[in-house]
């Protein structure tokens, strides 16, 4: 018989993957009344689906004055967000990508690798004197934050701003569980008008002194692209990216200390060849990267391993089960740091995959080779792991260590 | 007219963003396990044409070479 199904549970937030692991085996397309949705767990079911055309992106649009407690602020809210250009389809999307891409080349992004050098050991030198043991506020918020400022344009001192907006802006595009849920709407509106009124300033500024950063090429951009982006376009670009290029990436670098640390043969691997870990990252996205479970909906009907799937449905890609399904991966349960190759899907596939990968990736990589070296006979202190109570999240609450480095 | 270059993709690196295929339709179509794949005519295009979709991988997936077969910079 069919357990019912329900990802939102205090033990399944914890650790959803006896559930995956159980959906993968028995009922790998699964209908679940409880997220009137179909959730796919295997590896090629998921990566099939980026590519069905029966399958939209354009999710947040068909909400609108659906939802039964839709308000006129709820349906403000989330017709700002239909904008952006992680939940649209072509031609809109490619539009916004065409625009906002020529920032995230390889070669423009290797430039900023010495600077996220810089960062990170002023980070850790500070985290040292501090005397601290919170690896999250001190070095895994830290960094994405000076690092997407930067790649924005923004000062670094509004850190504290960003953080505010962003972790407001996550109840609802995450999908927050708990008591939370009731005032998300409000929260992320807030969140929202804030940082368009600041991301206003910004573009002001640039327009008549454009400077070597995203706003001022959004504002400078290519005249010969189909229509440029107008201020609201820029904004909710800016929005965006601070939005999906900071929480993911804190997440990734936390549950990478979080996870390989305890494991004492894989932390001592690490130590003894730090340029282990690339590998050893891709690991770590593979394991329990920090998009858990992508949304889409259905435009079309099709059928999938003999289930109907019907327009107007809602599909959840569970991109953390299909990394652990077992017909893709050796042993999917051993975090393994020297897997190779590692063809995970945590930055998804297709022409939504993840723009600031590879920018995600050089972080991580510069501070975990950094910590290993920097934080001597670094451990845990805590006993068990807290995870956030967010279905398409995964990511650490909080994260203590210790360490013998002398400041 | 620049030189004549040979073109391919990585396709283990390949994650199917298509903003080679957008670039530059001449060159890349989209191949039948969803990762990119070089048209026959690619060489035929110019060296900064090519040059150009190269460096718009963002996972740096495309590959230039020489009739030497000496790796093109892309930048």
């Amino acid at each position: 018989m069919t357990p019912t199904i329900d990802l939102l549970t205090a033990e399944a937030l914890q650790n959803p993957h006896p559930i995956f692991a159980w959906l993968r085996e028995n009922d790998p397309v699964h209908w679940s009344e409880r997220h009137h949705s179909w959730i796919v767990t295997r590896y090629d079911d998921v990566a099939e689906l980026f590519f069905r055309p029966e399958i939209s992106s354009d999710r947040v649009r068909p909400l609108i004055g659906k939802s039964k407690s839709a308000t006129s602020e709820s349906d403000q809210l989330l017709a700002m967000i239909g904008e952006w250009m992680v939940v649209t389809d072509p031609p809109s999307h490619s539009r916004l990508r065409q625009l906002v891409t020529p920032a995230f080349r390889p070669a423009r992004i290797a430039k900023l690798e010495a600077q996220i050098h810089e960062i990170t050991d002023r980070l850790i030198s500070e985290f040292i004197a501090s005397g601290e043991s919170d690896f999250i506020k001190h070095i895994a918020f830290q960094l994405p934050a000076a690092v997407i400022s930067d790649l924005l344009g923004a000062p670094y001192s509004d850190r504290d701003l960003f953080k505010t907006w962003s972790d407001d802006l996550a109840l609802i595009a995450f999908g927050a569980g708990g008591n939370i849920r009731d005032d998300r709407y409000a929260k992320s509106r807030v969140a929202l008008d804030g940082m368009s009124e600041y991301f206003q300033g910004l573009i002001d500024l640039r327009r008549n002194d454009p400077q070597e950063d995203l706003i001022s090429t959004l504002v400078h951009s290519d005249q010969s692209i189909d229509k440029p982006l107008s201020d609201t376009e820029i904004k909710s670009m800016c929005a965006l990216i601070l939005f999906a290029g900071h929480e993911t990436t804190t997440n990734l670098i936390a549950t990478f200390v979080g996870t390989v640390i305890p494991q004492r043969d894989q932390y001592l691997k690490l130590v003894a060849d730090p340029s282990l870990a690339k590998t050893a990252i891709e690991e770590v996205l593979r394991f329990d990267g920090s998009i858990k479970i992508l949304h889409r909906w259905v435009v079309d009907d099709f059928v999938l391993r003999e289930q109907s799937i019907k327009k107007g449905d809602r599909v959840l890609l569970c991109l953390s089960s299909a990394n652990r399904d077992p017909r893709k991966f050796e042993n999917p349960e051993t975090l393994d740091i020297t897997r190779h190759p590692n063809p995970h899907l945590a930055f998804g596939k297709g022409i939504h995959t993840c723009i600031g990968a590879q920018l995600s990736r050089i972080e991580a990589r510069i501070a975990i080779e950094k910590v290993v070296t920097r934080l001597p006979n670094i451990q845990l202190q805590q006993e068990e792991l807290q995870w956030v109570p967010i279905l398409s999240a995964r990511g650490l609450r909080e994260l203590h260590i210790s360490h013998e480095a002398r400041s | 007219m620049g030189r004549r270059l040979i073109v391919s993709v990585d396709s283990e690196k390949c994650m199917s963003h298509q903003l080679c295929i957008a670039e530059l339709p001449e060159a890349f179509r989209l191949g039948p396990d969803h990762t990119a794949v070089v048209l026959p005519g690619a060489s035929t295009l110019s060296e900064d044409q090519l040059i150009d979709a190269a460096a718009s991988c963002p996972m740096a997936a495309i590959v230039l070479h020489d009739e030497d077969g000496v790796a093109v910079a892309i930048h």
